[in-house]
C-alpha cells in the first residue's frame, strides 16, 4: 500500500511539474527603438529602462511620477526608451500614440507625451481628434504637417510594431518596464524592486 | 459502482464530475498563470491590497504551483478529501478577497483568476467561485469520489503473489 501511495504522489507531482515547467515563456530581447526621439539619456548608459505604455491607460498616467523619480535618481547612468502598447480596450489609445509620434517628428515627442498624460480625462472621448490638434497648436507644431502625419498609415504601422513586440515579450498590461531585460509591472514594482535591481546592476 | 459511503450510481458519477470540474478549473487557472511572467500576476495580487507587499512576489510564484498541485490531486483522485478541502480553502480565500475589494470600492481591472487569458467581471467571478464551493463540499463530505481514482487504487488490496497452492 505504501508503494502505491508513493506512486500516486509521484504521479501527481510529475503531472504538476510537467505542466508548470513545460509551458514555454521565451522572452525575446527588445529591438532597438526605431525612433530616436522616444529615447532619453546617453546610449552608452549602464542601465536601460524600456517602458511599454498606453496614453489612455490611467495606471500609466499614475506611474509617470515614479518614472520621473527613477530617471532623476540615476541621471546620466540611465537611458529611457518609450514604446507604444495601445491596448484594444482603449478606443483612443492608438490615435493618441500616432499623434505623439507625429509630434515627435517635429521634435516635440516628450512635451506632447506629458500633455497627453496630464490631460487624459479631457481627450479620452469622441473629441479626441480635436484635442490632439489643439495640443499640437499649443506646442507650436506645424499643423498641416501634423495632420498629414496623423493620416499616414506608416506611422500607425510603427506603433503597431511596438505593440507586436510587446505581445511577443509577454507584456500583458501597461505600464510594463524592462530594466536591462528584467521585467517590472506597474509603478510599485518599478519604485521598489526596479530601484533595487538598478542598484545591483550599477554595483557590477 | 458504489462508493465507500454506499452512494448510488448518480452520486458516483457526480463525485467524478465534481473532481474533474474542480480539478480542471484549478489546473487551467494555475497553467494560465504559469504561462505568463510572475510579475503580471504580482500586479493583480497588489491590486487586492491584502497581502503584505514583501510577500507579493513570492505569492505570485507559489500560488500557481499550489493550484496545479491541488488540481492534479483532484483530477487523479489522490488524497481527494484533503485536496478538496484545500481547494475549498483556496476558493473561500479568493471569494473573501474579491468581496473585500467590493466593500472597499477597489476597482479590479482583472481578477487574476486565469492570468491574462480570460477576463471576467468581479460579480461573475464571485458567483462562479461560490458555485465551485459546492462540488468541493460534495467531495469533502462524501470522503472523496473514489470512482476512477488513485485513492481507490491505493486502497485496494494488492493481488496475492502466486504460490504453489494456486498453481
Amino acid at each position: 500500500m505504501l508503494t502505491r501511495r508513493l506512486s500516486g504522489a509521484a504521479l501527481v507531482l510529475a503531472a504538476t511539474l510537467a505542466t508548470g515547467l513545460a509551458l514555454p515563456r521565451v522572452v525575446p530581447p527588445q529591438r532597438e527603438s526605431t525612433e530616436a526621439f522616444r529615447e532619453k539619456g546617453p546610449a552608452a548608459a549602464p542601465v536601460t529602462i524600456v517602458e511599454y505604455s498606453d496614453f489612455e491607460c490611467p495606471v500609466c498616467r499614475a506611474a509617470e511620477p515614479a518614472v520621473r523619480q527613477v530617471l532623476a535618481l540615476y541621471g546620466n547612468r540611465a537611458r529611457f526608451i518609450f514604446k507604444h502598447f495601445p491596448l484594444h480596450i482603449h478606443p483612443y489609445a492608438l490615435a493618441a500614440a500616432v499623434a505623439a509620434e507625429c509630434a515627435g517628428r517635429q521634435g516635440k515627442f516628450w512635451p506632447y507625451h506629458d500633455l497627453l498624460y496630464e490631460r487624459q480625462a479631457e481627450w479620452t472621448n469622441k473629441d479626441a481628434p480635436l484635442k490632439f490638434e489643439q495640443y499640437a497648436r499649443e506646442l507650436g507644431l506645424d499643423e498641416a504637417a501634423f495632420k498629414a502625419c496623423r493620416s499616414d498609415p506608416a506611422v500607425a504601422r510603427l506603433v503597431e510594431a511596438d505593440a507586436r513586440e510587446a505581445r511577443l515579450r509577454w507584456v500583458g498590461g501597461t505600464p510594463t518596464f524592462f530594466i536591462n531585460g528584467k521585467r517590472f509591472v506597474g509603478a510599485w514594482q518599478l519604485r521598489q524592486d526596479g530601484v533595487r535591481w538598478i542598484d545591483e546592476v550599477l554595483k557590477k | 459502482m458504489n462508493d465507500e459511503r454506499g452512494g448510488g450510481k448518480t452520486w458516483v458519477l457526480a463525485g467524478l464530475l465534481a473532481r474533474v470540474l474542480v480539478g480542471g478549473v484549478l489546473i487551467a487557472a494555475g497553467a494560465s498563470k504559469r504561462a505568463k511572467p510572475p510579475e503580471e500576476f504580482a500586479v493583480v495580487i497588489e491590486a487586492y491590497d491584502i497581502a503584505p507587499q514583501d510577500s507579493v512576489q513570492s505569492l505570485s510564484v507559489l500560488l500557481p504551483w499550489a493550484e496545479l498541485l491541488v488540481g492534479f490531486s483532484l483530477l487523479f483522485g489522490f488524497l481527494t478529501p484533503a485536496a478538496s478541502a484545500a481547494a475549498a480553502a483556496m476558493f473561500s480565500g479568493f471569494l473573501l478577497a474579491l468581496l473585500s475589494t467590493k466593500f472597499r470600492h477597489i476597482p479590479l481591472p482583472d481578477c487574476g483568476c486565469f492570468g491574462q487569458g480570460l477576463h471576467l467581471p468581479t460579480t461573475v467571478t464571485i458567483a462562479l467561485d461560490a458555485l465551485l464551493l459546492l462540488p468541493c463540499s460534495l467531495l469533502s463530505l462524501r470522503q472523496g469520489a473514489r470512482f476512477l481514482s488513485l485513492d481507490a487504487w491505493v486502497g485496494r488490496k494488492a493481488p496475492r503473489a502466486l504460490g504453489p497452492k494456486t498453481l
